[in-house]
């Protein structure tokens, strides 16, 4: 097989490359496995409208559907654009926020693409777009109109009730956890559930127990109250008939379904937020929780990039401020309970300063909430990437050589997208030849330069058919919502066993940066895009990752180890070694989403006896990153139960049981929790405040307590245990 | 019956490995069944009373000699000197050892029913007789028809996305090979030290559905999923025999209602609530699906097999309790469609023709696919003291 490199000119250039790629090369494997002509595929985006000059604000909904009829693509926008049903008539004819949802296919987003960097700009109305999921046309509720709810339910909740929104996939929404209790045990205490994994299906019941949704559906509290009634028998629910009257499991339209596995990642996260026991509860106090729960699509969490489940993240936002309008305080009409926000999720990819798209799209909407005068958290996991050798950091320092090396080693039999990104310290634009990013291929392939260009430069990979293979490009600053540019590298699959090849080498690629002396000292961090499988999950990806020699991934005698690290001969290091030469860093692994000033953030640690001891989670990833007011976790939450019982126990997918479950996602939900039980109390919780309680529950000066770019201000130690204590029998905590 | 090695379809062959001792019976395949419980130890000491190992040459060569030593010369006996035995006496049931008596048990049960193959009907009968009299008839107890070749087709694309289940259930599947004993064991304090003939009779309802489930296997002669689809890729063997209806459907379900039927007959508590019967047929639904999980069975297969064993367990109750057979029920494969003529969605749903709220609860014809059967009941119909013996001492148990 012979590859070649093909740059692209001026005249070709695209606003987002990674999108085109999406759109134009893995659409490839997409098409069929959605069995589907690429070009009738629809695809989720999520946009940053321009800003209209007549108004210096950005420009309506509206006005970008008009914008369409002039691109040449026909005259109905109606076959390449759908603005989401959920958004209505009033909301289309004012200012569009700062980030919001469409459906398209690829005949638009093409143009769109390639009209954003030109003199045409103006005629999209577009200034950014990311692309996400893609549907068959079946998949998705295509009308023109708003939906119209006939009978939209409101719920009244007692005073001192807190909203918990949970956005999770594998939701198994009817666990006893989240039913009321005594008198109410047979009451739904979710208000609202978008289940974008439910079936449609004309038998489900109407308004007000089922609303409409462009994808899934959304039942509201009273139809699960009565789909959980009509599957009681003798006092236990059948769990299965449960599910399937609701349109979550049906084995006949679905590969994989998360709640009808033992353990499920939105159960388990669920009943740590807002699950609440029938034993030792009082029963008000779980009135006093009403849930908004959102289910992503199983098949865009598979893909552990984020770059298709994060998408979501506008229209689950709007979903959960959508509904929580219709909660009120019992007898106060129009006042709203306090929300709380839990996204067990995380990512590698992304600038790290708090202006990717996702951390954008949080603060947008704590600031809408704000505006409203709604108290508003939302809490994020640190992520578990902290030993997944995906970062590494770069420094090109005056007087040294100039050229830094960094080898990727992907992996064969990778059914998903490879990629990595570089994204600089400099912010604002740079020179061309400020830095230059040397790709270098296995089995022969010729290397290729791509340099700093502003605003965008790229080479693309192709066989001897002309078929693309692979994208390396530059994307400047303030291209897009972005303060740095960036680097990336874009990887189709090495293998599949579908037709979908040709298939992108795998190998050891080198990465070199090169700087002249003119640029000074030049800093970067780079990252590789998670696409590993998920436990539990169908095989996915393999998970690509920076070869370094020089990573310490175990101790050695002789190796200077972090004190808070353990000197086990063989042991795995939690912390980077001291004064490492290695670019490899587990310093910096924070989540791709968690960089933003607003949200809460939280680590993992390793409950230990006696507890001071307790170390962060090995996995736990950590700061710095590049946002000085969000330099890394805000606070950690006990993730594993102990050292040899890793995870902590929570709901399991059948109502009744429990399972464990470690990782940064179930430290995140005790938080949470704890968040509403301080806002039911009228105080504030946000990223401040967590910050400091979890400074008193840790007290600086012992020589234990983890620095403040693992745990921030500390593990929260007095959190109580909520589920199972027994697994530290004879303990009261 | 084996696949090879010592894979028992159905459970069933488990037995002949560990009361093989009891030589002949474990052709019957049916104390296999008993088998799994091999392991509890309870009934391995039955197998000393056939094999080699329970009578040791040295112990043999001890009892020659030491009749020699102690004997002196042969004293004889008249005949009245020991009463005759009685005949046809139950009380007689309990000197013999569960071996020999699921011998008697199988004959009592197999001798009265019968099979017909009828222009596309697998037909189960029950023979009403009271014996010596000309008045014999053989009763419809179940008519199976199997699904078209369509519905097969519609249901494959269920088996592979069932498959996402393979590795959380890998236990359970693996541990189900053996019988639904081990299962129901776990919801009711069923342990052959315990409850010995509670176990002997759940024995005889497994020999009772696998008896009839084989012959209408047979002759159904439905293809498995692996025959249909090289990439159902089951995760376990398939069973050489047909794929409807599913054994292990059937004999879960024919266990469970026996059990079931059985605690509620003692009327103790709690054994008797609905809770009880809720798990079981809820335990009996899990071993099917799982079944299908493992890609050796069709939804549809599981639904014929909870009909058919539901109903031969309905049928073993009643002649274990001495109660004249009354009512038989139809599957009819043809019909496992939804409003659309499709069968592509129609999962396994044993809820649609069960009803707890009955008297006996069982069977319902909730569904096209399931209604009952001309049952004329015009014969008289004699009792098995036998099995009303082993009825009494399960009960007695409880």
């Amino acid at each position: 097989m012979v590859f070649t490199w093909h740059e692209f000119g001026s005249g070709d250039i695209v606003l987002n490359p990674e999108a085109d790629f999406r759109l134009n090369t893995l659409s490839r494997a997409i098409s069929v496995d959605l069995k589907t002509d690429a070009d009738d595929i629809w695809w989720l985006i999520v946009v940053q409208p321009a800003i209209d000059p007549k108004t210096n604000e950005n420009y309506t909904l509206l006005d970008i559907w008009e914008f369409a009829r002039h691109l040449g693509l026909g005259d109905d926008p109606g076959d390449f654009l759908l603005i989401p049903p959920e958004y209505s008539q009033d909301f289309r004819k004012v200012a569009a926020p700062e980030t919001v949802t469409f459906y398209a296919r690829r005949n638009y987003l093409n143009r769109v693409n390639r009209y954003v960097l030109d003199p045409r700009a103006n005629q999209t109305g577009i200034a950014w777009f990311e692309v996400g999921p893609a549907f068959r046309p079946d998949d998705i509720v295509i009308q023109s109109d708003p939906f119209i709810i006939a009978q939209p339910t409101e719920f009244e909740v007692p005073e001192g009730s807190v909203v918990m929104a949970v956005i999770d996939n594998g939701i198994a929404v009817g666990h006893e956890l989240f039913r009321g209790l005594d008198a109410a045990a047979g009451t739904s205490r979710v208000a609202f559930f978008w289940n974008m994994d439910g079936v449609p299906s004309d038998d489900l019941p109407p308004s007000p127990h089922v609303e409409p949704a462009t994808v899934g559906n959304v039942w509201t509290g009273n139809g699960l109250t009565q789909q959980l009634g009509g599957n009681m028998h003798n006092g236990v629910l059948d769990d299965a008939a449960f599910y399937q009257s609701i349109g979550a499991i049906d084995w006949s339209k679905r590969r994989h379904t998360p709640i009808a596995h033992r353990l499920s990642h939105g159960t388990h996260v669920m009943g740590l937020a807002a699950g609440f026991p029938s034993d030792g509860t009082d029963p008000a106090d779980a009135e006093k929780r009403p849930i908004i729960a959102v289910n992503l699509r199983t098949s865009d969490v598979q893909d552990p990039s984020g770059s298709l489940f994060a998408t979501w993240l506008e229209q689950a936002l709007f979903f959960i401020l959508d509904r929580h309008k219709r909660i009120s305080i019992k007898g106060r009409k129009g006042v709203r309970p306090p929300l709380v926000i839990n996204f067990s999720f995380g990512n590698y990819a992304g600038p790290h300063d708090g202006t990717g798209a996702i951390e954008k799209k949080i603060g947008g909407a704590l600031s809408k909430a704000s505006h409203d005068k709604i108290k508003c958290e939302f809490v994020l996991p640190a992520g578990n990437g902290n030993e997944s050798r995906c970062h590494a950091r770069i420094e090109i320092d005056s007087g040294h050589t100039r050229e830094k090396s960094l080898d990727w080693r992907v992996q064969p039999s990778d059914r998903s997208l490879s990629a990595l990104q570089i994204w600089l310290d400099e912010k604002g634009a740079v020179a061309d030849d400020y830095v230059t990013l040397t790709v270098d291929g296995p089995g022969g392939i010729e290397p290729v330069e791509v340099p700093s260009h502003h605003p965008v430069a790229w080479q693309e990979l192709l066989n001897e058919e002309g078929e693309r293979l692979g994208l390396v490009y530059f994307l400047g600053a303030n291209v897009g919502p972005f303060k740095r540019g960036h680097f990336g590298v874009l990887l189709y699959a090495t293998d599949s066993p579908e037709d979908v090849g040709p298939f992108a080498p795998s190998g050891l690629w080198k990465m070199h940066l090169e700087a002249p002396e003119k640029s000074g000292d030049v800093g970067a961090r780079a990252w590789v895009i998670r696409d590993e499988t998920l436990p539990g999950y169908p095989v996915f990806g393999r998970q690509s990752y920076f070869d370094d020699p020089l990573y310490a991934e175990f101790f050695e005698p002789g190796l200077p180890i972090n004190p808070l690290d353990r000197p086990l001969i063989g042991g795995r290091l939690g912390y980077d070694p001291l004064a490492t030469s290695a670019l490899v860093r587990r310093a910096g692994t924070l989540s791709g989403f968690a960089s933003g000033d607003r949200t809460v953030v939280i680590s993992g640690f390793v409950n230990t006896d006696p507890r001071e001891d307790c170390p962060i989670a090995l996995y736990s990833a950590s700061g710095p990153t590049n946002n000085p007011a969000k330099t890394g976790p805000d606070a950690s939450a006990q993730s594993n139960d102990s050292i040899v019982m890793p995870g902590v126990l929570s709901a399991g997918s059948a109502s009744g049981s429990f399972v464990a479950m470690p990782g940064t996602s179930v430290s995140a939900p005790q938080v949470a929790r704890w968040i509403a039980d301080e806002l039911a109390m009228g105080k504030a919780a946000g990223p401040a405040e967590v910050r400091a309680a979890a400074g008193a529950m840790d007290p600086p000066g012992g020589s234990t307590k983890p620095p403040d770019t693992r745990s921030g201000g500390g593990r929260m130690l007095e959190l109580p245990i909520l589920f199972g204590q027994s697994r530290w029998p004879g303990s009261s905590r | 019956m084996a696949n090879s090695g010592g894979f028992g379809p159905e459970g069933s062959l488990g037995s002949l490995g560990s009361l093989g001792s009891l030589g002949s019976l474990g052709s019957l395949g049916s104390l296999g069944s008993l088998g799994s419980l091999g392991s509890l130890g309870s009934l391995g000491s039955l197998g000393s009373l056939g094999s080699a190992s329970a009578n040791p040459p040295l112990l043999v060569q001890a009892l020659i000699t030491n009749r020699d030593g102690i004997a002196g010369s042969f004293e004889p006996v008249a005949p009245g000197d020991v009463d005759a035995g009685s005949q046809e006496s139950t009380a007689y049931l309990e000197r013999l050892s569960a071996g020999v008596r699921s011998s008697i048990f199988a004959l009592e049960l197999g001798s009265r029913v019968g099979f017909k193959f009828d222009g596309g009907d697998a037909n189960v009968y029950h023979l009403q007789t009271e014996y010596g009299t000309s008045e014999t008839k053989y009763q419809l107890l179940m008519e199976m028809k199997r699904p078209t070749q369509e519905i097969f087709a519609d249901q494959l694309t269920m088996i592979a996305n069932y498959a996402d289940l393979r590795a959380d259930r890998a236990g359970e599947i693996i541990s189900q090979l053996a019988t639904p004993l081990e299962f129901l064991r776990s919801i009711a304090f069923v342990d052959p030290a315990r409850t010995p003939f509670t176990v002997e009779l759940l024995g005889m309802s497994l020999w009772l559905a696998n008896y009839v489930e084989m012959r209408v296997k047979y002759a159904l002669g439905c293809k498995r999923p692996v025959e249909w689809s090289p990439q159902i890729q089951p995760m376990i063997w398939t069973p050489t025999h047909g794929s409807l209806p599913s054994g292990h459907a059937t004999e879960a379900f024919c266990m469970a209602q026996v059990l079931w039927r059985l605690l509620q007959d003692t009327g103790t508590e709690p054994y008797s609530g609905g809770l009880w019967g809720e798990m079981m047929m809820r335990q009996a639904a899990r071993i099917a699906i799982n079944r299908t999980v493992a890609g050796v069975h069709f939804p549809v297969d599981s639904a014929a097999g909870a009909v058919l064993g539901l109903n031969l367990g309905e049928y073993f109750v009643k002649r274990s309790m001495q109660i004249a057979p009354d009512k038989g029920w139809k599957f009819d494969g043809t019909l496992f469609k939804d409003a659309s003529g499709s069968a592509e969605g129609l999962d396994f749903d044993w809820r649609q023709y069960y009803d707890f709220a009955s008297t006996p609860p069982g069977l319902k014809a909730g569904v096209a696919w399931v209604t009952e059967a001309g049952f004329q009941n015009s014969a008289p119909d004699a009792p098995s003291l036998p099995l009303g013996w082993l009825w009494t001492k399960a009960k007695a148990e409880w």
